[in-house]
């Protein structure tokens, strides 16, 4: 019942009813109601008529008495009949404007809106109050915020709230509490309110609707918004698996026993330079993996990538991805941001037990009211075990995560701040042992610690040169240990452990060994970034402004790789705290103009991003990012007309990634070579000439950020209730880190070998002397021979080309099935290339001189193995949803179809590079792209390096008549025999189905179950070019788990 | 009522004697089931010795049976077989004065009898003919132990034995061992790439593939007596230090292919090992490989050309890797190899080596079980040499070798 208190007259024009109301029932005229009732007050008719049909009844309560009795009996009669004879006796008329029904006296008409009268300056405050809907229980420390504005406010304890200094205008007001369905509502504000009454709906299932696929976010880029009923529905067991529900996204399943890596915008991220892009930021927090050093070398990486599986969901309250055109707050990220928003608030005990064939997971969260004006403090714990395969114990994966939080917001009269400190640590474990029938003593064990501390919030000062500061301020400190114990039974060789360039004594390694392999990294962060905002109007047009700085900090204290006992031949320990801090310091800066244009709005946002990287030895100058947004809204929400909305949107920008201290500080490079070595094992007697070669320097170049430019245009319509966003993006990545090798040579003095036990060598100023027949010393002979050595440095060659289309499709419920049906997928088609020279030494032996290995190394474009000059990929994918809710039972069951029409890739072919060799011996030049090829194809490098550092073209090879070098140089050419090499891989379409059920029983548990490919569809697909050869299994295999979630 | 009993019974009986009558017993008779093959021996060329009288084996890998036939006047074996797919095999033995004894043998393409085939196949089994050699392989170690202390397989302590099986002094100046080409014999009844082209025949030569390994010597510097023998191994060092029940390879006098620069990922053999010249390298590897589950080695000479004409004489691509230069191979001329030995994984592989150099093949159980493939002892031919022992040697490596459970040179 809205009461209208110091006597206005009060004009809130809706333009609509939001889908996301607490109320559920649509207001309908004509519809029939019975009434029956003698002498009741007029307050008590309105609050069964509000409840009956929906309508919001407003009165001047100064002129109308609320007491006032009135009578009614009739029966199934419209509205407007039943006030009509309700009112009669009691003098008052009333009026229906939209969904409200507003009385007033006999006789009385309505006065203008007084428009200036309760105003401050110009400017607007609403009080109001927040309730239950249900109990009409006040909701204490419940969220109101107007969002154009970022003006919000939180209730007290007993759910009033005050937004103060609003500019007269139409805004999104949101309201919200954890525990309930967030009521938006669009109002037009043009006077004080002084009785707002918002009442909430309790989340759940009851609800008539229910989200439980990701949504369009609310940025001016492209962004979805994936809310805790989506996340808890898609039964997540990391921060990865809720990804899946992005449009273009192809569903995988769980699995906690390897590397979970999320890319955004990505088919198949070949050199991880998407999934490095990828940003997690948790409440405003960034976390970061670039302070890592050791990495899995088992694979083809050369840094280390975020793992997902440390990230529970269970404390998460929402997700917002972001992609394209991101804001200029945002850096340090190119493919996307995923922003994670943990539970801040008052919850009810949770307990959730979830179990699926590999894993098995329990979690408990709490929010605890600390007391009046004291704020909350959310409690969660969660643990997960996982194993690779159920019938043998030997790779298991632990995960124990803990967070605290506690939240408040302090000076609530004058200007709010919104205090948040959050404490966080997660242990994971992971454990491998090798299978013990083979060998019961090896073993690999990993863990990771992880300690996060951040304090974040909101200022509200409402000043006139500042309207709010956010402020973030994080620290997070890790510990990252691998332990590989193998034993190991091997030859003697020989080792030194020298760190200086020269020739030294080594020694020989054991033959029987304990190798206990240990890492350690201790990688520490810490940043802070403040951001003020200006929210200012000029006449309609709205203006909002964000200046913001952030500064960075990350680092390595870890002791590094080594071993405790028993060290391999040559390594040598290095210890990570030794690599300086890596800083960096941003400001930014954006302008969003919001222009209305008669009944269009224009949402222009331009904005740019300066970033200095402070690191010692090197040297960078600032870069700047801009980034330019722009949204038009063509036609405005509006039910009545076929269409609906319309709006178009773009944006353009330029977006960094700073490399990580890893691959700015590398290892001192190591190359040593024995000259002379002696081995008598009876005797003892062992003599080892090392000759090792040290560099240990910085690179000699700056290693540039990655860079990518992005560009989005967007189309966002909706048809006669079918809503539809369509989105085409054009991202170029260039700068990418890959990797290369750098040259020299270096001269050794090759001693011939000794087989004779009684010579007793010795090394002695500068030179090895054996003892000859008589017993005296003579200097042994040697053969100076010059060889490469070559150490890997990383560099910026990565490219990659994407452009792709995004489309979700939302048809609406079919009412009589209470099945919703969404349509998401994308197409998209990239090209991931390293461009440039790359330097490789295949360390081939000599053709003309078996004793020495090839004297010549070659400079290809690209790629020094293969023809191919990099790998294109193709994909366009449909997730057909079928959500089917049904409020009465409280369950919820979504079906998923996963359409696959297109998943091609190919190898990229250079047009100037390949070619083949015809019958008379000379080469021929061609487009052999996109055919069977039934020749050799060749690809020459583009210079070669001779053991003094001279590079020379490779047409040498065609004009020389030397027949040695000759010989040499035809060992450099790349040449591949395969017909269908260029063609493109490419398979029919293909299909998956996945089902998902969740249902609520009774107010304290919910079961929710999955199956994903529960048809087992996993057919062999053919290659389209290749219908003869072995197919391929598609789809992921069948795999189901199930959950309860417990709330007391 | 007993009567109709008794009459019912006898009716029944005599349907059921009439029902049998039907069942095709006919199918069931040796005759049905089985085919003859005729064999035909024949000499090569140039070579009169008579074919009256040769054993003919012929055995089918896939069931294991064995059948048996000898030679009319005219070299033919008629022989009644049981249906299947079998090879044909058939040696011999002649010596001539001045102690050459030469071996004859032969293997045949597979002749299938199906029921659908005819009752009587045809078959030729040509005739190779090859020499007995001074220097035969006498034991070859390939697969490895199980070293109890890391419970793991441990295969660095291979090694070969050449032997000295004539009356003569030999010198090993200028002989070399090699591996042939692929590593692992090829599996499941594929041929070998390297055979004459449209045919199944191994070519005349050896491909010899990875590092060419020759003795130094300038003619008479390293002899092996009769009865003499010579261990050649990739590691020559102590082995039972590391896995107790391997060998020890660094005892003075033995032989260890090392090279410091071709094979630096080898260990430094003991002192007074002496060493193998390695004088041909092709690949990245920096140790020499030799199969743990399925090598064929072999002996050969230069055929007494220099190292760098023999080289460039016999440097081939391998057939299929047009574009892989490290497979490239030295072919080694047939009459160049003295001896080889074909080590199979499974009797279904195919060979490597001609049938001059090896008609049969070897195997153990498996790699890590410390088990070695050693020559038999050639009881007659030993007694004759008063106690100096002769090995077997018909050029037949399922005849003349087999397994022992652990290495020789093993305590």
């Amino acid at each position: 019942m809205r009461k209208c208190k110091h006597c206005i007259w009060l004009l809130v024009f809706l333009c609509f009813l939001s889908v996301k109301t607490g109320y559920g029932i649509t207001v309908d005229q004509n519809r029939l109601i019975s009434v029956s009732a003698k002498n009741i007050t007029l307050n008590e008719l309105i609050l069964k008529l509000e409840k009956e049909t929906g309508y919001d009844f407003l009165y001047n309560n100064k002129i109308i008495d609320g007491n006032t009795k009135v009578s009614v009996d009739m029966k199934d009669k419209t509205v407007e009949e039943v006030l009509n004879t309700a009112l009669k006796n009691a003098s008052i008329e009333y009026r229906i404007v939209d969904n409200q029904i507003i009385l007033h006296p006999k006789g009385m008409k309505e006065s203008a809106p007084l428009k200036q009268a309760q105003t401050k300056n110009g400017k607007i405050t609403i009080k109001g109050t927040v309730s239950e809907f249900d109990s009409k229980d006040p909701i204490p420390y419940a969220f109101v915020v107007i969002k154009e504005l970022n003006a919000w406010g939180t209730c007290d304890n007993d759910g009033r709230f005050v937004l103060e200094n609003i500019t007269p205008g139409t805004y999104a007001m949101e309201v919200s509490c954890l525990g309930y369905s967030t009521y938006t509502l669009n109002v037009t504000l043009t006077q004080d309110i002084n009785s707002f009454a918002v009442n909430l709906k309790s989340d759940n299932l009851k609800l008539p609707d229910v989200v439980v696929t990701a949504i369009a976010g609310s940025s001016i880029n492209s962004s979805s918004k994936i809310e805790k009923n989506a996340i808890q529905h898609v039964q997540a067991s990391s921060l990865a698996d809720v990804m899946q529900l992005l449009p273009g996204s192809l569903i995988a399943n769980p699995s906690l026993n390897k590397e979970n890596k999320v890319t955004i915008r990505s088919i198949n991220d070949a050199n991880d330079n998407n999934s490095r892009g990828v940003g997690l930021m948790i409440n405003g927090s960034k976390m970061s993996v670039d302070a890592s050093i050791s990495y899995d070398k088992s694979g083809n990486d050369f840094f280390k990538n975020m793992d997902f599986r440390k990230y529970s969901t269970d404390n998460i309250e929402s997700i917002e991805v972001l992609k394209g055109v991101l804001s200029a707050e945002y850096g340090d990220v190119t493919s996307g941001a995923i922003l994670v928003t943990t539970k801040a608030g008052r919850t009810p005990f949770e307990v959730r037990v979830k179990s699926d064939p590999s894993t098995k997971a329990v979690s408990v969260s709490k929010g605890f009211g600390l007391g009046k004006n004291a704020g909350n403090l959310n409690i969660d714990a969660d643990y997960a075990r996982a194993f690779k395969e159920w019938i043998s114990p030997v790779d298991i994966f632990n995960r124990t995560t803990l967070a605290l939080t506690y939240s408040n917001t302090f000076n609530k009269d004058k200007t709010p701040l919104r205090f948040n400190v959050r404490f966080s640590g997660n242990i994971t474990k992971n454990n491998a042992s090798s299978d013990p029938d083979v060998s019961i003593l090896d073993f690999k064990k990993s863990s990771e610690k992880n300690a996060s501390l951040s304090i974040y919030g909101n200022w509200l000062l409402n000043k006139s040169w500042i309207s709010s500061l956010n402020y973030n301020l994080s620290g997070n400190v890790g510990k990252e240990s691998i332990q590989d114990f193998v034993v190991k039974s091997g030859l003697p060789v020989p080792t030194t452990d020298t760190r200086v360039s020269g020739i030294s004594l080594g020694q020989f390694t054991g033959t029987l060994e304990d190798r206990d392999y240990r890492s350690e990294d201790i990688p520490i962060y810490a940043s802070a970034k403040i951001t003020a905002n200006l929210n200012k109007s000029i006449n309609k047009t709205r203006f909002k402004t964000m200046l913001g700085v952030e500064f960075n900090t990350k680092g390595n204290n870890g002791r590094g790789e080594y071993y405790m006992s028993a060290a391999p031949a040559y390594f040598r320990e290095r210890n990570y705290s030794d690599i300086p801090f890596m800083n960096d310091l941003s400001l930014f800066f954006e302008e969003k103009v919001t222009l209305p244009f008669k009944s269009t709005t224009l949402e222009l946002t331009a904005g740019a991003r300066l970033n200095k990287m402070i690191i010692s030895g090197y040297d960078y100058n600032p870069t700047i990012d801009p980034r330019f947004n722009g949204k038009y809204t063509i036609l405005p929400y509006r039910r009545d007309r076929a269409i609906n909305t319309l709006s178009i949107r773009g944006g353009w920008g330029i977006l960094q990634r700073l490399p990580s201290i890893g691959l700015l500080y590398p290892a001192p490079n190591y190359t040593d070579n024995a000259l002379f070595l002696y081995r008598n094992a009876t005797s003892g007697e062992s003599l080892a000439v090392i000759q090792t070669t040290v560099v240990d320097e910085l690179l000699p170049y700056n290693l540039k950020p990655v860079k990518t430019r992005n560009i989005e245009l967007g189309l966002d319509i909706a048809v006669k209730g079918i809503d539809a966003q369509f989105t085409y993006f054009n991202e170029k990545l260039t700068d990418g880190m890959s990797q290369n090798r750098t040259y020299s040579s270096v001269s050794y003095d090759m001693y011939n070998s000794v087989t004779d036990p009684n010579a007793a060598p010795k090394y002695e100023n500068g030179k090895v002397w054996i003892k000859n027949t008589l017993g005296e010393y003579v200097p042994l002979s040697f053969t100076t021979r010059k060889e490469f050595i070559g150490y890997q440095r990383p560099d910026n060659r990565g490219e990659i080309n994407k452009w792709g289309i995004e489309y979700d499709i939302n048809f609406g419920k079919i009412k009589a099935l209470n099945t919703s049906v969404i349509v998401n997928g994308s197409y998209m088609k990239s090209n991931e290339q390293e461009k440039g020279l790359v330097r490789y030494d295949a360390r081939r032996v000599d053709p003309v001189d078996s004793k020495q290995k090839m004297p010549y190394i070659g400079l290809y474009e690209s790629d020094p193995d293969v023809i191919s000059v990099g790998n294109g990929r193709e994909r366009f994918s449909t997730s057909i949803n079928f959500v089917t809710h049904i409020p009465s039972i409280r369950m919820i069951v979504s079906i998923v179809t996963q359409c696959i029409w297109m998943n091609n890739s190919s190898n990229l072919f250079d047009k100037e590079r390949t070619y083949k060799i015809n019958g008379a011996g000379t080469r021929y030049y061609g487009d052999f792209d996109n055919q069977k090829n039934y020749e050799v194809m060749y690809r020459d490098p583009d210079y070669y390096m001779d053991l003094n550092g001279t590079v020379r073209p490779f047409s040498d090879y065609y004009t020389t008549t030397d027949v040695d070098l000759k010989r040499r140089l035809s060992m450099l050419i790349l040449s591949k025999d395969e017909t269908y090499y260029f063609q493109e891989y490419g398979t029919k379409p293909y299909f998956m189905a996945n089902l998902r059920i969740t249902k609520e029983i009774g107010n304290n548990a919910a079961l929710s179950f999955y199956a994903n490919n529960f048809t087992n569809s996993t057919p062999v697909m053919k290659n389209k070019n290749r219908p003869d050869a072995v197919g391929a299994r598609v789809n992921t295999p069948i795999y189901f788990g199930a959950e309860i979630k417990l709330t007391f | 009522m007993r009567n109709i009993k008794i009459v019912l019974m006898l009716i029944a009986s005599l349907s059921i004697w009439g029902c049998m009558k039907d069942t095709k017993t006919s199918q069931f008779t040796d005759d049905a089931t089985s085919s003859t093959i005729n064999i035909t021996v024949a000499m090569p060329a140039g070579y009169d010795y008579p074919v009256a009288g040769m054993k003919v084996k012929l055995s089918d890998p896939s069931t294991g049976l064995l059948f048996e036939g000898t030679t009319n006047a005219d070299g033919v074996a008629q022989i009644r077989v049981a249906h299947g797919s079998y090879t044909a095999t058939s040696e011999a033995k002649y010596s001539v004065p001045g102690g050459v004894i030469y071996i004859f043998n032969g293997t045949s393409n597979r002749i299938r009898v199906t029921p659908t085939d005819k009752k009587v196949v045809a078959a030729n089994l040509p005739l190779n003919v090859s020499k007995t050699g001074q220097i035969v392989i006498k034991e070859f170690y390939y697969g490895g132990c199980l070293n109890p202390l890391t419970g793991k397989t441990y295969a660095n302590d291979k090694y070969i034995i050449l032997y000295n099986n004539s009356d003569a002094v030999a010198y090993l100046d200028s002989l070399c061992i090699g591996v042939a080409d692929p590593y692992n014999a090829p599996t499941s009844g594929k041929s070998s790439v390297w055979v004459k082209p449209g045919t199944t025949e191994l070519r005349d030569s050896v491909p010899n593939v990875s590092i060419g390994w020759m003795f130094p010597g300038t003619g008479k510097d390293n002899a092996l007596a009769p009865g003499a023998q010579a261990v050649i191994s990739t590691n020559g060092i102590n082995h039972t230090i590391t896995a107790p029940n391997s060998v020890n390879l660094s005892i003075t006098g033995y032989w260890a292919m090392y090279d410091p620069i071709l094979t630096k990922g080898q260990s430094i053999p003991q002192p007074g090992v002496k060493l193998m010249q390695g004088y041909w390298k092709v690949g990245t590897a920096s140790q020499y490989t030799i199969s743990q589950l399925s090598p064929a080695v072999f002996i050969y000479n230069l055929g007494g050309k220099s190292l760098s004409k023999f080289i460039l004489d016999t440097y081939t691509h391998k057939p299929d890797q047009a574009t892989n230069r490290n497979f490239d191979c030295l072919m080694i001329d047939k009459n160049s190899v003295l001896d080889g030995v074909e080590c199979f994984r499974d009797v279904t592989d195919s060979k490597r080596l001609r049938p001059e150099i090896d008609n049969g093949f070897t195997k153990t159980n498996g790699s890590g079980t410390g088990e070695t493939v050693h020559r038999k002892i050639d009881a007659v031919a030993t007694a004759a040499a008063g106690g100096r022992i002769v090995y077997m040697d018909t050029n037949n490596s399922s005849n003349d070798f087999e397994v022992k459970s652990k290495p020789s040179l093993a305590n």
